[in-house]
């Protein structure tokens, strides 16, 4: 299911010149889960194949791809997943929201920033201070969390309205009125129009501009960890810690950027849903985490670090988007989808670490 | 050593984050245990607000001179509005033996508390609401309950009443853990809103034994735990979606393929905003038909998708589409049918968030329900004092019913939430 990204050339044979299932389910595992779902979706519906339903199912994983690129960096690097990345997305959306009355760009840029300061602590923290990379990034969840819900009284924020009350206690919003006292004087109408359109705005023949970013954001992430020398580095902290660091490899600033472009793809995703929602709150981007997670272990890639790469985490995205487009096709409920979802993930998990240990490598 | 001194840094250092984050607010409310406090809305009117420190021999009289008909919450609209209650029907034998579709399976949470013979009723001391601690457990942090909280305390304020008010998260034991935490501490009533109709048996008995009265808000119990509390305040969940079925059904010339979007499974919601509009459908407008019903939450992208394929499977089936929340549901089932040009699609929701109303005034739905959080919040306020003082307190208190379509949707604005 996984393919190394060091494996240049593609061999399936194994040792007696057969090519083995275990071969083939170790790299192509995700792919032939979809092969099957491609088959069971075309009895769900004869419109199962057409332009739009597919444009749908891509769509609706747009923001989860975004998520999931950025999470597999910190699996890869062997810290397991970044339980932060609902609060980051919630407090980019946030801030995104606040920043909009400055224009799109400023909403993007103010948004990516906060997100690159989160992962930067949480590199911080978790690259020099070794804590455990899930306890710290659940922590920070929490405070993130409290530090919206304080910042808005557990309100939410529409972009077309200025929240007079909200600027006079908190954190955020008094900061952001004392350095711009005209803050409350700025016309949002149009550029709220413009701020919610975001989630809005299709290319040739209706393509979502979520969709295509996530693309982007797909097609950069793999170059960086599969092309890059960050990639190869990022792979040998992953496979093993202490090795990395014996072979001369600065594995604490490995595993801080790391941390950083998780943050930073959780705020891209934030910004998208909060314009999605048209509204910033505290509970947006709830799921994500554990959403991007079961992705990233759905196309292959381990937990335990230094295996797998970005194709299989978007082949785990779009079957994930797959499950739920067919499932409801057939008019199955949301407890058997959950169900039938759990019992997907298993197989798939278990073929996995069956065809790794037969193929001699690690079952983690 | 090393490690365990890392720890003690990181914690430290976390520590150190929600200090500064403290430091650098100008105020800011600290939480706690409780829900944040919310911000205090603008009552047109001028109560007249109390020292809770009243005479208690006064105390009754001044409470009684306390008029709060007037006030009105941050929405501009009146706090204190009550719905007549409709009439009961005769329940049936076994209720829940009945097909998905008889309106009368679902009496039990249809009509909790109309006919339910209490356990000995806790008498009122009948010496005045003033200064009485009262303790509110709410359900969730979602904004709704914001607001909700914001009307309690407009009319609590009016009162001179100590209010707290608690939040579960959602989360049924810890709710729980609330409700024994309240009751530890004594106050004079206790106000639930429930978070599970089965489990509310014991929540209200439990306050019941305590010798504390209670009042059920927002999320009707089962009909068994209403023999423990006082009275029961709320949205006539039923109601509303009874009425926003037939507007849509009359919009639609009574046929239709019908899809719904539910609240979450288990709770009163779940059942009044689906099965509804599909007992009325049987029961009044056979060519109604359900199609689907899925619940995805309450966010737009889930909803968007399951939207979007509805729309690939039932093609031009699908007519109609019920949503059980008017914010996030809506925005996701609105921006999926503008995707696939389904403008002809008709679509009613609940609520009447300010995501709802703009949805209603730029067409994306057709109706809404009208559903005042901060009146759910203040209409219990309202049932506490007449209890204490001494006046009549019936067994069941509904939100009006009314629908919002783009003819009168500016009369409800701007919205609580």
């Amino acid at each position: 299911m996984s393919s190394d990204n060091s494996a240049s050339v593609v061999t399936l044979k194994s040792n007696t010149g057969k090519v083995s299932f275990n071969t083939i389910a170790n790299r192509f595992g995700v792919f032939l889960m979809i092969a099957v779902l491609l088959v069971v979706g075309a009895f769900a519906s004869p419109r199962f194949f057409s332009g739009a339903n597919w444009l749908n199912i891509l769509s609706a994983v747009s923001i989860l791809g975004m998520v999931a690129v950025g999470v597999s960096f910190v699996i890869y690097c062997g810290k397991y997943g970044d339980m932060s990345v609902p609060m980051v997305m919630a407090l980019s959306g946030v801030i995104s929201v606040e920043f909009m009355r400055y224009g799109i760009v400023p909403s993007f840029l103010g948004a990516v920033a906060v997100g690159a300061v989160i992962g930067l602590i949480n590199g911080i923290v978790i690259g020099k201070l070794k804590v455990n990379a899930i306890i710290w990034t659940l922590a920070m969840n929490f405070i993130l969390e409290g530090l919206i819900r304080w910042s808005y009284h557990g309100t939410q924020i529409y972009p077309d309205m200025a929240t007079a009350v909200t600027y006079k206690t908190g954190f955020l919003l008094p900061l952001m009125a004392k350095l711009d006292p005209n803050i409350m004087n700025i016309d949002l109408t149009m550029r709220a129009e413009n701020f919610n359109a975001l989630a809005q705005t299709y290319f040739a023949g209706g393509i979502p501009l979520m969709l295509v970013v996530m693309v982007i954001i797909m097609i950069i992430g793999y170059f960086i960890q599969s092309k890059s020398s960050y990639g190869n580095k990022l792979k040998v902290v992953g496979s093993n810690y202490d090795v990395g660091n014996m072979s001369g490899i600065r594995a604490t600033t490995i595993v801080m950027l790391a941390f950083m472009i998780s943050s930073i793809c959780a705020s891209f995703a934030g910004v998208f849903i909060t314009s999605v929602n048209k509204v910033g709150a505290f509970y947006v981007g709830a799921g994500y985490d554990f959403q991007a997670v079961t992705a990233i272990i759905l196309g292959g890639m381990s937990l335990s670090g230094g295996r797998g790469n970005i194709i299989g985490v978007a082949g785990g995205v779009i079957m994930l988007g797959l499950i739920t487009n067919i499932l409801n096709l057939f008019g199955v409920g949301t407890f058997t989808q959950k169900m039938i979802s759990g019992a997907i993930f298993i197989v798939v998990v278990a073929v996995n670490a069956n065809s790794l240990r037969k193929l001699g490598k690690d079952d983690a | 050593m090393k490690k365990s001194m890392r720890t003690v840094f990181a914690i430290l250092l976390c520590l150190v984050m929600v200090f500064a984050f403290a430091a650098c607010s100008n105020g800011g409310n600290s939480g706690g245990s409780s829900a944040p406090a919310p911000a205090p809305a603008p009552a047109e009117e001028d109560a007249d607000i109390p020292a809770a420190s009243a005479d208690t021999e006064d105390n009754l009289a001044k409470s009684k001179a306390i008029d709060i008909s007037g006030l009105k919450g941050s929405d501009g609209q009146l706090l204190l509005i009550y719905g007549n209650a409709r009439p009961v029907p005769e329940r049936p034998a076994d209720p829940k033996s009945l097909p998905d579709d008889d309106p009368l399976k679902y009496w039990d949470i249809e009509y909790a508390g109309r006919t339910t013979q209490k356990a000995d009723p806790i008498v009122s001391p009948a010496d005045g609401i003033i200064g009485k601690k009262i303790i509110m457990i709410g359900q969730s942090e979602h904004p709704y309950w914001g607001a909700v909280f914001n009307g309690a305390t407009i009319a609590a304020n009016a009162y001179g009443i100590e209010l707290t008010t608690w939040n579960p998260n959602g989360d049924l034991n810890q709710q729980n853990q609330l409700i024994d935490k309240a009751i530890q501490e004594k106050p004079d009533m206790i106000m639930l809103a429930t978070l599970d109709a089965e489990a509310s048996v014991q929540q209200f008995k439990k306050i019941y034994d305590a010798d504390i009265p209670s009042v059920a808000f927002n999320m009707f119990p089962s009909d068994e735990a209403m023999r423990y509390v006082t009275a029961i305040t709320g949205p006539d969940d039923f109601g509303q979606f009874r009425l926003l079925a037939k507007t849509v059904a009359d919009k639609v010339g009574g046929k239709a393929g019908v899809a719904y979007v539910t609240h979450l499974p288990g709770g009163s919601p779940y059942f009044a905003r689906a099965y509804g509009p599909i007992s009325t459908y049987a029961q009044d407008y056979p060519d109604m038909k359900t199609l689907d019903l899925q619940s995805p939450g309450f966010e737009a992208p889930k909803t968007k998708q399951v939207v979007a394929d509805w729309i690939t499977k039932f093609g031009d089936q699908l007519n109609v589409i019920i949503l059980s929340d008017d914010s996030a549901q809506s925005e996701g089932a609105a921006q999926a049918v503008k995707e696939a040009g389904r403008d002809d699609i008709i679509m009613v929701a609940a609520g009447n968030s300010k995501i709802g109303m703009d949805l209603v005034k730029s067409g994306g739905l057709y109706a809404i329900t009208y559903q005042s959080a901060e009146a759910d919040g203040a209409i219990p306020i309202k049932v506490a004092a007449d209890y204490f003082n001494g006046e009549k307190v019936e067994n069941a208190y509904y939100l009006p019913q009314a629908i919002i379509t783009k003819d009168n949707v500016e009369q409800y604005e701007p919205a609580a939430w």
